[in-house]
């Protein structure tokens, strides 16, 4: 762990602090799903996604560093000029937000949250149709359904969504030793699982 | 996991595109898929024009198999009348073979469909404060890279829980109607698809 790191950053903010600040931006949660996804530096973010001026990407990215959810790896161009050093970046986790942390949050922010989560799913799935990816023959889903559930049935489905969404990241890491050992090429994937309390059923409209 | 689709002796396609030409047609299939419902109850709630607008969409609905019949009822303020009550078979879905021929634009129209009412239904939640009104609810999301086998298993989880969805909804509503507990209105996305490998850039 560098001095950035994670765990010293979880004991000098709070958690929800800290996923408040992941995905405070659309921008900041696409710099730590690429370096999650593998090692990055802020000019080569910019240089493959764009994201405004490289300035904001830096500011972008040294956030996310004091944060905790970026770990320095290695720095290339040492000993030249300043601004020729490019710093490369890992991210440590995945920002999740817990039942427990959400609750830690003031009311307005944790709807905040979920604004922030369904923006950044429907810029990723118009990337994903304009580059075709999502009309391949592989199979999709998408899906908004509205249910009216009691006590019993909300507490199975919160517990089904949590538990699909862990799966996953066990998925990602047994995906990543696969692929190490086939050489398969790796599939990029989205994934965004939200549920949440709806307001009463509208009454008649006009 | 039981295929839905199969209820008539006509193509699934056809199905959708009878449902998807009207939204008054859509709005019934998705209340319908909660709860049991009759045309003159739907008009009541949800309104849809006229009477016999909401009546006509409920015949076409069951001319293409989307409703079934469950009970009739008759007495009270029906004046002599017959009132039909219907739920849906099933919920509508694009399955691969009925996605993949479809054109782009109105693969993005329905995409961009789906993810507008998604944002609507946020918005509508915060705004009633209900978004934040329970301790536990789910926002996430995560880009990962999978192998095929992995994306396999991915879609196949998160299709089953879509699923269990709808068998949850009936065992629902057979406890509430012992109970008398109130529902709790709840959405619930799901989002799994293919990203590019090097996004575009964004200014």
């Amino acid at each position: 762990m560098s001095d950035n790191g994670q765990g010293e950053s979880e004991a000098k903010w709070p958690r929800a602090v800290r996923l408040l600040e992941a995905n405070a931006d659309s921008l900041r949660s696409r710099i730590l799903a690429q370096c999650i996804l593998r090692e990055m530096s802020p000019r080569r973010f910019h240089a493959e996604y764009g994201g405004g001026t490289l300035p904001k990407i830096r500011q972008a990215f040294e956030l996310l560093v004091q944060y905790g959810w970026l770990e320095l790896t290695r720095t290339e161009g040492e000993g030249g000029e300043p601004e020729q050093v490019e710093r490369f970046y890992v991210g440590t986790e995945f920002p999740v937000f817990d039942h427990g942390t959400l609750d830690e949050l003031p009311d307005a922010t944790q709807a905040l949250v979920a604004g922030v989560v369904v923006e950044v799913l429907h810029s990723r799935s118009r990337e994903a149709l304009k580059a075709g990816t999502m009309s391949r023959s592989r199979d999709r889903h998408l899906t908004c359904t509205p249910v009216e559930l009691d006590e019993q049935g909300w507490n199975e489905l919160i517990s089904r969504v949590d538990s699909v969404f862990h799966w996953l990241l066990e998925e990602f890491d047994a995906a990543k030793q696969r692929i190490a050992e086939s050489g398969e090429e790796p599939i990029p994937v989205t994934v965004g699982l939200l549920a949440f309390e709806s307001p009463p059923r509208p009454v008649k409209p006009r | 996991m039981k295929d839905r689709r199969h209820v008539l002796d006509v193509p699934y396609t056809l199905r959708l595109a009878k449902l998807l030409a009207d939204e008054l047609r859509i709005k019934i299939v998705t209340e319908l898929n909660l709860r049991e419902m009759s045309p003159k109850s739907f008009y009541d709630q949800f309104g849809g024009g006229s009477i016999s607008r909401v009546s006509r969409a409920f015949d076409l609905l069951i001319e293409y198999g989307w409703l079934r019949l469950t009970r009739t009822e008759t007495g009270g303020r029906r004046r002599g009348a017959v009132e039909h009550f219907y739920v849906a078979n099933h919920p509508a879905v694009f399955y691969d073979e009925t996605w993949a021929p479809l054109p782009m634009s109105m693969k993005q129209m329905i995409s961009g469909g789906i993810f507008e009412e998604f944002a609507g239904r946020v918005r509508a939640a915060m705004e009633a404060d209900t978004i934040d009104a329970r301790d536990d609810r789910h926002f996430s999301w995560v880009p990962l890279l999978l192998d095929q086998e992995g994306w396999d298993n991915a879609i196949a989880r998160v299709d089953a829980l879509f699923h269990w969805l709808f068998e949850e909804q009936e065992e629902a509503n057979l406890r509430m109607a012992e109970s008398g507990e109130e529902p709790i209105p709840m959405t619930v996305g799901l989002a799994a698809f293919e990203s590019p490998k090097d996004t575009e850039k964004q200014p």
